[in-house]
């Protein structure tokens, strides 16, 4: 049994949708980064934001977390929005011990971030 | 009777640590929640030790030991890289805005505030780590 992990990329308007399904630990953190970056070299390249769709993720582990913290750095610096919906209990417990609630917008839903980007 | 997993001081063998502890956890009748702090825990501290725990070049084990104590999840992991008391670790800057925030060391932090446990010994010239996750 290995970790698996699907990241479905979406184009919603100028909101680029990144939904990873599965666990974001040691053997797929790399994967997942590399994922997400690309994303990210395309928004920056072109325009838009980012909103990461956790629903399916049951698992994040601190390199899990390294990864988010560069992208978000990166949108940051390029003053582009980066939002993260509907976390799973085990990752809303990890986000609030590390405190990336302060630095990154953790939304309810992903309704809620679609609403939040566009008010 | 605890269930001993001993791997090596490699990344590639860290990724065995997770099937153990669930396949273990199962066996153990551990609810999923907490197993899946105990994965956490142990794969942030195998990660750790990997990652700094030796200078030299050559193959070191890893021997990781899970049993349950009433409603508990417990954990022994015993290696013989440098000294490393998680406990004694220094705190990474959670207060910091998202520009000065460093991008890593949440790993021992999230160890030591998931762990419900945590006892740190360095005997024989190997750390020696107890941990408990209550269930």
């Amino acid at each position: 049994m290995s970790s698996e992990l699907t990241v479905d990329v979406a184009r919603k308007g100028e909101v680029t949708v990144v939904s990873p399904v599965g666990r974001i630990d040691q053997e797929t953190a790399a994967d997942f980064q590399a994922t997400l970056m690309d994303g990210i070299r395309e928004i920056i390249d072109g325009d838009g934001h980012m909103v990461l769709n956790f629903a399916g993720v049951a698992f994040i582990s601190s390199l899990g977390l390294r990864s988010l913290m560069i992208g978000a750095k990166e949108l940051r610096a390029a003053d582009r929005k980066f939002l993260i919906a509907d976390l799973t209990p085990i990752v809303q417990e990890v986000f609030q011990i590390s405190r990336f609630d302060r630095v990154i917008d953790v939304h309810d839903t992903l309704d809620d971030a679609m609403v939040a980007l566009v008010s | 009777m605890a269930q001993t997993l001993t791997i090596a001081n490699t990344e590639a063998a860290v990724i065995g640590v997770r099937d153990f502890v669930a396949t273990t956890a199962t066996a153990l009748g551990i609810a999923d929640a907490t197993a899946e702090r105990m994965t956490l825990i142990l794969e942030e501290l195998a990660s750790n030790v990997v990652k700094y725990g030796f200078d030299d070049d050559t193959r070191h084990d890893i021997e990781i030991s899970l049993w349950r104590e009433d409603e508990s999840f417990c954990a022994l992991m015993v290696d013989d890289g440098r000294p490393f008391d998680p406990l004694s670790a220094g705190e990474p800057d959670l207060d910091a805005d998202l520009e000065e925030r460093g991008i890593g060391g949440l790993g021992i932090h999230l160890v030591r505030n998931m762990a419900d446990g945590l006892d740190y010994e360095r005997t024989e010239g190997r750390n020696r780590l107890t941990i408990r996750v209550a269930g």
